[in-house]
Formats: structure tokens, sequence, C-alpha cells
């Protein structure tokens, strides 16, 4: 069984129609063998509850809190898709992933540096449409896919 | 209630067993029972789901992201 790790705007692709990736994040969902698992995590699950209802970011769709949990409760009703607790291992592969930024001021790469320790944690492949991401997972000798 | 049972679990399987359950921070047994629940108990009531949950045509906000995750809308 291949394990997946969409990271939170995969997520997001995968659940508003409108999101720019929405069809190409659907093309790689359709691709999958039916044994293939999604995996949540609690960063990934609390990010796309905090989009879904954020409306700097939704807009006009901007989710009710009841709405956001409906919203993960339909993907958890999926049986390719689990919430996994955070890896037991994953403080080393965290530590690993902001090596490179080591000496900058990288606030954005924490976020995307914990996403890529949990991929790695769980053994899971990571699904990115952040490119920068892509390439620092490619660079770490991680497995990543971009949905195109 | 718990029922206590024994099933000879080839080695390998074993094997990855305990690897994921060590990676996951979970314990085999978890892993076993999750796996039980999904092929023999859930599956009638679990659907995949097959398109996207929020289909309205609303116009989206500005911090809608394209690429990258905004973390910072995250974490805030």
């Amino acid at each position: 069984m291949t394990s997946f790790f969409p990271d939170v705007n995969v997520w997001l692709a995968l659940s508003v129609a409108t999101h720019s990736h929405s069809s190409a994040a659907w093309e790689w969902m359709r691709t999958l063998p039916s044994e293939s698992q999604l995996l949540f995590s609690r960063y990934t699950q609390l990010g796309l509850m905090r989009l879904l209802t954020n409306d700097s970011v939704m807009g006009e769709e901007t989710l009710t809190l009841r709405r956001a949990w409906a919203v993960f409760d339909r993907w958890l009703a999926d049986p390719r898709v689990a919430l996994y607790p955070d890896p037991r291992n994953v403080d080393p592969q965290f530590r690993k992933a902001t090596m490179p930024f080591a000496s900058k001021p990288a606030s954005k790469w924490v976020g995307d540096c914990w996403v890529l320790a949990s991929a790695a944690g769980n053994l899971a492949t990571l699904v990115t449409l952040d490119k920068a991401l892509f390439e620092l997972a490619r660079k770490q000798g991680h497995p990543c896919i971009v949905p195109a | 209630m718990a029922i206590r049972t024994t099933v000879d679990i080839p080695t390998p399987l074993h094997d990855e067993l305990r690897r994921r359950a060590e990676s996951s921070g979970t314990s085999i047994r978890s892993l076993i029972v999750r796996a039980l629940e999904e092929s023999y108990v859930s599956t009638s009531r679990r659907e995949p789901v097959t398109g996207p949950l929020i289909a309205g045509k609303g116009k989206l906000g500005p911090r809608f992201p394209v690429d990258e995750t905004p973390h910072d809308l995250i974490l805030s």
C-alpha cells in the first residue's frame, strides 16, 4: 500500500472546485490505485479548517466552523483517507528539513519543513503544488510529487 | 470489551507493522484493529469522495493560495 501526504494547499485544491489546481489535483487523485492511502496530520487538518473558515482566503465561499468540520468529516469518511498522529521520530526529521535555512529568517519554510518532516516520518510520499517545496524534498531524498 | 486472540503473522509483515508502528507513534495492535475495521466493518459506511466538496462559484478572497500553502494564515 502506498501512502501519500498531501500538504494543506493540496487538500484545499481537492476541496474547493474553484482552486486553480483543483482539476490537476483531482486528475491525480483519480489515477491512484484503490489501495492508496491519503494521510491527514493534525497540522494539515487544522490548516485546512483554518483556511476554509478565513474570509480573506475563501471570500464569498467562507465556511462556518460547522461546515468546515463537515468537510473534514467527509474526507475522513473516504476509505482512502486517515488522520495519523504526529510520528514519534518527527523532530529529527524536522531539524533535518530546516537545516538549509539555518542562517535565514525563513518563517515560511518552518511550515513547509514541518509538512515535509511529517511526510517523511509517516513514510509517505509528499504531495504538493509548491515547486520550491518539491525541490527541497527532492534534495533531501524524500519522495514527492506535484499533481499536474 | 475486548477479546484476546492469537494469530500467526508472517515475519516480513510483522516487521513492516513494527516499523510503521514505531514511525507513527502508535502500536501494532492499533494498526491491526484499524486495518480490520477498514476491511470488514466500516467499508459499507465509507464512500470515496468523488469531487470537490465546495462547488460554489463565489468570488474567493485575496489570500486564496495558488501554489504555496499560506502557513502564516495557519499559524497566526
